[in-house]
């Protein structure tokens, strides 16, 4: 992707689960690659629990914080639902998607007024709305490494594996290892258990 | 925190938020005095400056309300130093009546600067208001950067402009800009050592007789007009000298209007980004009018530009005036964000472009998949100590035989509008507790339900206390609760007078709200815990029973910040559990329905309550709710 276009990616999912963390994340590698990046953020009225959404956009150009509706290169999902709900607006038969398939339920799934589709009708849908879709159990993978919390590395890692980005593991272990102090080790481990995780299927595939 | 930013070297080149550009762009121009008071999306300004302000000498405050913030901002300018108000759009109609008597008046040799950050399409706000013309309005200069490193480098021309001419300057920000991070080059962080001196010679009035002041003003105006802004470097004009469309725009309308223009390929565009927002450069606007057919203003909330520009072509003969389309002609919609789909929307409808990013059948596909997603609505946290507080308001209301009803205000705990709908009104900061005031005094035309006033900590002492006193004054009958979670909650914690620490953690005196309270002349007033659900039912249904005013703290700090103190500590939360033989199931729902807490999840399999581990905070509130005593503590 060494071409002059710019790189549209849209990072979906819940407020708590770190995604405006690991936009800014991909940001940095991206900046101290040399390209120019705009995050913009979405994140209602910012409690716990809301939908987020970042659009992060990489490239040689100077562009705004905001994503064209129908034009993401690449989807980043959290969440399954909120995959869905994002996607709905700004994915295109050409885009790729990259999923953790563990739900995060609303409140009022919770408490039993609302119901939760099963993963497998979401999955089928947005299937059926991009050229691929990667999906992976981010969650499980985290609390490999010990922390539950670490779920949005493992996105990170997994879209670098991807190879969809012009970043690289390194570009994103450097970054990891300037901005994390806590945690630093398993915030490392988890990049590379998300990286492998979809590198393998990558390589399969091709 | 944007420590890169606030800290990083000259010739940096940094990625940050807007508000970041902007902090850093106040420490370029050497600001002393920043004064603010929390509001989404500005808040990261004065938490910025506040981060660095020891080390270099700054001095910042969180202040009660944006009106003092202006204010005390002002008395550094009036003793020459480079002075910093910050605050969201609905800060600014706070400060309106302050700054349009600044703006008469002047204020002293220092440079005054306002930066007011509004929301359109309101993601954190209750409307939606445009800081230009009410800047226009009040006689002050106003300028919007469109770029992040505009945005740090126009603070250092708003303070050189407000010095030089002895006006304050407005900067306008929009949530997309300052809550978007782009890169942007750091400049020298100079050491500004100017000394405070109170300056006798300039009083700030306007005495004896303002409209001469006002006649002065208009004059400075004009000639900041014509000496700056008429050829300013700040206004930038891209494409031909006879464009097929003009665009012309402000902040973050100019990415919208380049980035558009190339994803149609549309030819012969030229874009007028426009800085210098009040008073505007009319000439250099009119010679982009005449040699344009069609004109399409791109800009944030209101058609400022575009009534502006439009009044100004009155001037034109009919045929160098050209067409117009924004806001008012109906091809940007007048409300909510100006976004790049409505940029694309407009300009390939004027050019007559068809653009479809997706097929028809594509769109419609995605448009039904995206119905399978269930909504996601804002609620309280678990473990939050406002839902217990509602949840026992609307006990005693109960037991009130339904009788009985709130008016609220601005913060966390506004999300009682959806709790149950228990909360009836939002609107500005203290409004609650104004509306509670007149309600109180309809009992003599009939009105037999008990008001209830809910306000927040900050909110308090930020605009309640005048209404607090209204219902004492006028003896009206209000039961007032304030909800206090010690600390700004809603805008990222900052710290209020309640609390006892300053704005850069240092400790300060604490002024209590109950001190203020008994000040005022409540006699009954309680503190409560609001996890002690029956105590909190008690006091609430004693109060609105009662035949005096009743003022109630609930006290109890956010869930989150407990949160934060326990992982800190690696002391274990509390944990709760569900006797699944005990629990009632189906016809109680007492604990995940009518309570509310996402952590008391519904079973759908067993029909029972389960406490879900990771999502409980441990307020033990559900134990005491439960009829059936189905829930118990677990020991670790
Ligand atoms: S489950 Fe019970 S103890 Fe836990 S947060 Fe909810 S109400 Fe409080
Ligand atoms: S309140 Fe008690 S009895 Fe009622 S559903 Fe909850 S656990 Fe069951």
């Amino acid at each position: 992707m060494s071409d002059l276009r710019t790189i549209n990616i849209i990072i979906a999912g819940v407020g708590g689960q770190g995604n405006l963390f690991s936009s800014r994340l991909i940001a940095l590698a991206a900046l101290n690659k040399g390209f120019y990046v705009a995050v913009g953020e979405t994140y209602g009225a910012a409690q716990r629990g809301g939908s987020v959404m970042s659009h992060l956009r990489i490239g040689q150009k100077e562009v705004g914080p905001l994503i064209p509706q129908h034009s993401a290169h690449i989807l980043l999902g959290f969440e399954p639902a909120e995959t869905l709900r994002v996607g709905a607006s700004y994915l295109n038969p050409q885009a790729s998607v990259i999923m953790n398939t563990h739900p995060i339920y609303p409140a009022e799934v919770l408490t039993g007024q609302l119901e939760y589709p099963p993963t497998t009708e979401i999955e089928e849908k947005i299937g059926k709305l991009c050229s691929d879709l990667w999906t992976l159990d981010a969650v499980e993978l985290a609390t490999k490494t010990g922390s539950p919390l670490v779920m949005n590395t493992v996105m990170v890692g997994a879209l670098i594996g991807s190879q969809l980005t012009p970043l690289t593991q390194n570009d994103l272990e450097q970054v990891i290892s300037s901005q994390i102090r806590r945690l630093q080790k398993v915030n490392l481990e988890a990049f590379k258990l998300g990286f492998k995780t979809v590198r393998k299927v990558t390589l399969a595939f091709s | 925190m944007g420590y890169d930013v606030m800290f990083g070297k000259t010739g940096n080149t940094v990625l940050g938020l807007g508000n970041e550009a902007i902090a850093r762009g106040a420490l370029e121009a050497g600001v002393q005095f920043a004064a603010a008071y929390p509001g989404t999306p500005s808040s990261e300004i004065l938490g910025n400056l506040a981060l660095v302000s020891k080390g270099l000498g700054i001095y910042t405050e969180w202040s009660t309300n944006e009106k003092v913030a202006f204010e005390a901002a002002t008395a550094a300018a009036w003793s020459g130093l480079r002075a910093l108000a910050s605050m969201k759009q609905n800060g600014l109609f706070v400060v309106l009546d302050s700054l349009i008597n600044v703006a008469f008046s002047g204020h002293g040799k220092g440079g005054l600067v306002l930066v007011v950050a509004d929301d359109p399409l309101a993601h954190s706000s209750t409307t939606e208001g445009d800081s230009r013309p009410l800047g226009n309005y009040s006689d002050v200069v106003v300028l919007e950067p469109f770029t992040h490193q505009q945005a740090k480098d126009i603070i250092s021309y708003a303070f050189d402009l407000s010095e030089k001419y002895g006006l304050v300057v407005l900067v306008r920000e929009t949530t997309r800009l300052a809550q978007s991070r782009a890169p942007f080059t750091l400049g020298e962080v100079p050491h500004p050592s100017r000394k405070a001196v109170f300056d006798h010679s300039i009083p700030l009035h306007n005495l004896p007789r303002p409209h001469i002041r006002h006649a002065e003003l208009h004059t400075r105006l004009e000639e900041i007009r014509k000496k700056e802004f008429e050829k300013s470097p700040w206004n930038r004009y891209t494409g031909p000298r006879q464009p097929s469309l003009l665009i012309i725009t402000s902040g973050t309308g100019w990415k919208y209007a380049n980035e558009a223009t190339q994803i149609l390929s549309t030819k012969g565009v030229g874009i007028l980004a426009l800085t210098t927002l009040s008073p505007l450069p009319e000439k250099l606007i009119l010679k982009h009018l005449k040699s344009a057919k069609k004109v399409l203003f791109l800009e944030e909330i209101d058609p400022y530009l575009e009534t502006q520009i439009r009044s100004l072509s009155a001037g034109l003969s009919k045929t160098a005036t050209p067409k117009f389309y924004g806001k008012l002609s109906g091809h940007i919609p007048s409300y909510g964000e100006c976004n790049i789909d409505h940029a694309i929307d407009a300009i390939s409808r004027i050019q007559g472009i068809k653009y479809t990013p997706v097929s028809r059948a594509y769109a419609v596909k995605a448009k039904e998949a995206a119905t399978l997603a269930p909504r996601r609505a804002l609620t309280f946290c678990p473990g939050c100590p406002h839902r217990a507080a509602y949840y026992s308001i609307l006990q005693a209301i109960k037991k009130n035989k339904g009788k009985g009803f709130v008016t609220g205000d601005i913060g966390c705990y506004s999300l009682g509008a959806f709790y149950h709908d228990i909360m009836r009104s939002q609107l500005s900061m203290g409004a609650g507790a104004g509306l509670a005031s007149g309600f109180g005094n309809l009992d003599q035309f009939g009105l037999d339900e008990p008001v209830i006033a809910v306000m927040g900590d900050s909110t308090f002492y930020h605009a309640c206390l005048p209404a607090l006193v209204n219902i004492i004054y006028t003896q009206s009958k209000v039961t007032s609760i304030i909800f206090d979670n010690r600390s700004t909650a809603m805008t990222g914690f900052q710290p209020h007078p309640g609390i006892g620490i300053g704005a850069t953690g240092e400790k300060v005196t604490t002024v209590p709200i109950e001190n203020l309270l008994k000040g005022i002349g409540f006699t009954e007033i309680s503190v409560i815990d609001p996890f002690d659900i029956e105590k909190s039912i008690k006091a609430v249904y004693k109060a609105i029973t009662a035949t005096t005013s009743h003022a109630i703290v609930f006290r109890r700090e956010c869930a989150l910040i407990t949160n934060r103190r326990l992982i800190k500590s690696g002391e274990p939360a509390p944990r709760f559990i569900v006797d699944t033989d005990e629990c009632i199931g189906e016809t109680c729902k007492i604990c995940s329905v009518q309570f509310n807490c996402p952590a008391c999840v519904w079973d759908n399999e067993t029909s029972k309550a389960r406490i879900d581990g990771v999502l409980c905070n441990g307020c033990g509130v559900c134990v005491q709710i439960c009829p059936a005593k189905a829930i118990t503590g677990v020991k670790r």
